[in-house]
């Protein structure tokens, strides 16, 4: 720790990430949220769901009365899916296809865009 | 304990496990998960409006018992190697001495909290599920 100095460009402000780097960055991000919220949640949707006929409507009536529950429900799932595009996405460059600097670019716009799309699908459906 | 260990000692660059075995457990659970999840859509959205007694059969079948015991398994494996990854990523002297000298000093301690906290977590929800699934 002689020289406190040095210049270290870490500053996650000032680096512009390209959008594969996006892609790539919120995959590891959404799978850290899938861990901790989305498994313990399905884990108790599935406690409700299959313990008993009456935590079952329990459930039913909280996910179509509440649009807050609902809303986080939707969301954590989402989290899931956005999770299992952009892993597809990552599986296919492990088999050497696509892997331009091109072809990254023009894979992760398609899957920000579908992602994109099941929001608003999802959002109509709950509103 | 050898989980612990396994994820402590690899810091050093010592391996217990082949890198390639990691790496390819981790792809086959992913490919596993990925048809377990669109066999439960499938049957949910096929079935919509859903009613107690459908889901009720669908959960008691054993093709959906065996299939969410080895799905939730791969999930296991799958989230114990990608978050370890993050934590031999981030949470090293190197990473955190980017931002606070002290903070590196802690930064070995912190992992092995990290690799605890969600083995730990993981392993409870999972005995959990099979509870819930086989009884």
């Amino acid at each position: 720790m002689k020289n406190d100095h040095r210049p270290v460009n870490i500053n996650l402000l000032k680096i512009k990430l390209p959008i594969s780097a996006l892609t790539s960055i919120t995959h590891r991000l959404a799978g850290m949220y899938i861990f901790f919220i989305t498994y313990p949640l399905s884990v108790y949707l599935f406690f409700l769901a299959s313990t008993n006929q009456e935590n079952f409507t329990y459930l039913t009536n909280m996910l179509i009365n509440s649009s807050y529950l609902a809303t986080f429900v939707a969301f954590s799932f989402l989290v899931l899916w956005y999770h299992i595009l952009t892993g597809v996405r990552h599986l296919i460059m492990d088999m050497h296809i696509g892997e331009s600097l091109q072809a990254s670019k023009v894979s992760s716009i398609f899957v920000l865009c579908i992602w994109f799309i099941s929001v608003i699908a999802t959002a109509m459906v709950i509103f | 304990m050898y989980l612990v260990y396994f994820s402590y000692s690899n810091c050093n660059g010592y391996l217990l496990v082949k890198g390639s075995t990691i790496w390819y457990l981790q792809r086959c659970s992913s490919i596993f998960i990925f048809i377990y999840i669109i066999y439960v859509v499938v049957f949910i959205i096929s079935s919509l409006p859903i009613a107690f007694n459908e889901w009720f059969l669908f959960k008691s079948s054993l093709l959906f018992k065996l299939s969410t015991t080895t799905a939730f398994l791969s999930i296991l494996v799958h989230a114990y190697i990608g978050l370890w990854t993050i934590g031999t990523d981030y949470l090293t002297p190197r990473t955190l001495g980017f931002l606070n000298f002290t903070l590196s000093k802690i930064a070995d301690t912190s992992r092995l909290l990290y690799n605890i906290l969600f083995t730990v977590l993981g392993l409870l929800l999972y005995f959990y599920l099979l509870l819930l699934v086989w009884i």
